[in-house]
């Protein structure tokens, strides 16, 4: 059975990239997309996705607020935030309880980046 | 911790994250559209920011600094950046993921958070009507990629304590 995956960010650049990357390559179905905190709080509320993938900086509301409250309601949510942020914003998500933080830019069609990034997932699934 | 600055300090800092901010905007543009960057001229430092007809704006700041990073591309330029997409507004958002792939780069630097102290961007903003943030200051360059020259910037003024209040 797919794994299925819910992906959002602001940037429609970035979430074509990334539904292509896990439909085509990881063999994901992705049940949806959307482009700000509110809407992740609301699609990960209706889809359960195996797998959310979250920006940080959106508007309306932030990505890290948003994870802290879908982690609140659902605490075994996989959530891999993909985001510019580095530093104390990636700590920060890890304690909230994001599953794994990856730092843009993605660059996806680099071989041993997929691999890196494959691991990194399977490294979020192994966390239950 | 960072202490409130004057305008010469804020110019020395600038100074001092000039090539570091050459070194985010060149590396986002090469990793994001898989492509070399050259400068045609080195990033300078400007006392007075210019009223630029900015296409992309990320607005930060904190307690002590308001500041702003801006990329401006020409509109006829928009094809040698992203050849193939002709949908200005893809671009724009793709221009947009850019700047703040750009900033986060940036604003994570050591040497920045040790002169400017921690900032978080704001999503992208577009603008075609002129912009620039009042008395900032600014560091600036030119970086060529494929067929396209942008324009990439960032400026920052600091805060007074009567703006405070």
């Amino acid at each position: 059975m797919k794994k299925s995956v819910v992906i959002v960010d602001d940037s429609k650049f970035m979430v074509t990239m990334l539904q292509d990357f896990f439909q085509d390559v990881m063999g994901y179905e992705v049940l949806a997309t959307g482009c700000n905190g509110i809407q992740a709080v609301d699609l990960y509320r209706k889809h359960k996705p195996d797998l959310m993938t979250l920006d940080l900086t959106m508007p309306i509301k932030d990505g890290q607020t948003a994870l802290a409250e879908i982690l609140a309601e659902h605490p075994a949510a996989r959530i891999m935030v993909i985001s510019a942020l580095d530093g104390s914003s990636m700590l920060e998500c890890v304690k909230i309880g994001a599953k794994a933080y990856i730092e843009k830019p993605l660059q996806l069609d680099d071989e041993d980046y997929r691999k890196d990034f494959q691991e990194t997932l399977e490294e979020a699934f192994s966390q239950g | 911790m960072v202490s409130p600055v004057n305008e010469e300090l804020t110019e020395s800092y600038l100074r001092e994250v000039l090539a570091d901010f050459e070194v985010c905007a060149r590396r986002a543009l090469e990793r994001m559209l898989r492509a070399p960057t050259r400068c045609p001229r080195d990033f300078r430092y400007l006392a007075e920011a210019p009223t630029i007809p900015l296409t992309c704006g990320i607005r930060t700041g904190n307690g002590l600094f308001e500041a702003a990073l801006f990329l401006e591309v020409d509109r006829r330029d928009y094809a040698g950046l992203l050849p193939g997409v002709k949908i200005d507004g893809e671009i724009l958002d793709t221009i947009g993921e850019i700047a703040n792939v750009m900033a986060g780069s940036f604003l994570g630097q050591r040497s920045f958070k040790k002169h400017f102290g921690p900032m978080l961007p704001t999503p992208p903003v577009f603008s075609f009507q002129g912009s620039s943030l009042g008395k900032a200051s600014c560091i600036q360059g030119v970086i060529v990629i494929g067929s396209a020259k942008l324009s990439a910037g960032f400026m920052v003024h600091s805060i007074q304590r009567d703006e405070l209040i």
